[in-house]
């Protein structure tokens, strides 16, 4: 009659099987191997204690302190990674609205624009507008929590919203460039360079404007009909004779001209540096609350 | 199951995960061998320990994948076990301090004199243990209570395989000829 084993006979002979092996390789002798078999099996029997599951933790959090930082990415690397982290954040609208009245402005410009009438192409015109409305969503009040949230990472909020108008700005000029080359292509009496830079200094210039007010009044929806506002105002006397010179020196007359260029230049990364500078502020003053 | 080498790598980064896992997996049977190493002294084992894995972590850095990372710990722990014994300049004393049986007898709802027979036992062997040289002890409890392979003893503590091979068989007939005195004065 065959006997069924026990699972803890099965691990014993199985730990004696092993053990057996282990001696007869250490001793290189089969004999004296296992002669030893029964006294190492009786020297296994003192069994060291086990550590509580409170040591081993204390034991782990005490070497936390002692792990390495992770490595930071190279600065380029580093870079895109903040970037793509912040495509998720940017809010998905402002991709597609961006997109279609890019479209919407190549379209027309691809139809009616005539460049011996002169004046700004449609593109040029709409290009400003849709980076503007864009960049004032990216700042608002009802953001700032999240700000602050994201202040406790290695990441500061300025660098955070910088990224986004980075974001923004890129995937317009994108855009914008993109329209551009294939109004060059289509059109012969179309020139590329000179209708790329007709609209991305005024794009440069309302885009800071936009992003600046919306940080200094903590509202998007100032920042970007105010943009709107002044966009429209000089479209409109750039086409009309000017009925008034107030209204005139408000509606900025030199933003659609070539030789304001470097100035508009200079006023966008002024105006982008003090909105961030603004952003730092208003969380300070939001801890100190 | 992701392999020690790869937790260090992954230590190496920073990863808090992989540190738990590694001390997780490997804090039991360190204290074992430290336990066993230093006579039975299971407050003395746990501080080693612990200063086996500060010590581990300082120099973590330096780990060079796919280096076997089970014996370098090892040969960390047992340089600071030599140290302490060097630095205090004690002696093994499983005979002279009180047997904490305990923590060395698992009570299994065992009768008290079975329990009893097995800590003296248990006592004896740490006896019959602690009269090796610190040589013989260590690949002795290596071998037969952390199951290393011969070529690992070899690279935790630095000897050519021959060497391991002779301290074992010297080790074990001394333990032999120990535990049989024992046996006969019985």
């Amino acid at each position: 009659m065959s006997m069924r084993q026990s699972p803890e006979s099965d691990r014993l002979s199985s730990d004696e099987s092993r053990l057996k092996a282990m001696l007869i390789e250490d001793l290189e002798n089969h004999e004296e191997g296992e002669a030893m078999l029964p006294f190492v099996m009786q020297m296994r029997n003192w069994a060291a204690p086990s550590s509580t599951p409170d040591e081993t933790r204390q034991l782990i959090e005490r070497l936390m302190l002692e792990l390495p930082s992770p490595p930071r990415a190279e600065p380029l690397r580093w870079a895109w990674l903040l970037l793509r982290a912040q495509v998720r954040v940017v809010q998905a609208e402002i991709w597609t609205a961006s997109a279609l009245v890019m479209a919407l402005g190549v379209l027309v410009t691809l139809t009616i624009y005539d460049v011996r009438v002169g004046g700004l192409a449609p593109l040029a015109v709409l290009a400003p507008i849709v980076v503007a409305a864009g960049v004032a969503l990216l700042y608002d009040s009802d953001l700032e929590p999240v700000l602050e949230l994201e202040h406790t990472t290695r990441v500061s909020s300025q660098l955070l919203l910088l990224a986004r108008l980075t974001l923004v700005f890129g995937f317009n000029f994108a855009l914008g460039l993109a329209g551009s080359v294939l109004l060059a292509a289509a059109k012969a009496e179309v020139q590329l360079w000179p209708l790329v830079l007709s609209w991305l200094f005024p794009m440069a210039f309302l885009s800071a404007f936009t992003f600046f007010l919306s940080i200094v009044v903590r509202d998007s929806v100032v920042g970007a009909v105010s943009g709107f506002g002044l966009w429209g105002l000089h479209v409109l006397l750039y086409t009309t004779a000017p009925p008034n010179s107030w209204l005139q020196l408000l509606s900025l007359p030199g933003l659609a001209a070539p030789e304001s260029r470097a100035w508009l230049a200079l006023a966008a990364i002024l105006m982008t540096l003090a909105a961030l500078q603004m952003v730092e502020y208003h969380r300070q003053r939001g801890s100190q609350a | 199951m992701i392999t020690n080498e790869d937790l260090a790598c992954r230590i190496q980064q920073g990863d808090r995960d992989a540190l738990a896992a590694l001390v997780e997996r490997h804090h039991d049977a360190l204290m074992g061998y430290l336990y066993r190493t230093t006579g039975g002294d299971r407050a003395l084992a746990q501080d080693l320990a612990q200063e086996t894995f500060l010590r581990l972590m300082r120099s973590i850095k330096r780990y060079q994948y796919p280096r076997p990372f089970k014996p370098w710990l090892y040969a960390i722990a047992t340089n600071l076990a030599r140290d302490h014994y060097k630095r205090a300049a004690v002696r093994w004393r499983a005979t002279e301090r009180e047997y904490d049986w305990p923590h060395d007898v698992e009570d299994d709802g065992e009768p008290p004199e079975t329990l009893l027979v097995a800590a003296v036992e248990a006592r004896q062997i740490a006896v019959a243990l602690g009269r090796l040289p610190e040589a013989q002890r260590e690949v002795v409890v290596l071998r037969y209570y952390q199951e290393f392979s011969l070529a690992e003893i070899s690279q935790i503590l630095d000897i050519p395989l021959g060497t391991v091979k002779s301290r074992l068989s010297l080790g074990l007939r001394r333990l032999r000829e120990a535990m049989m005195e024992w046996e006969q004065a019985r």
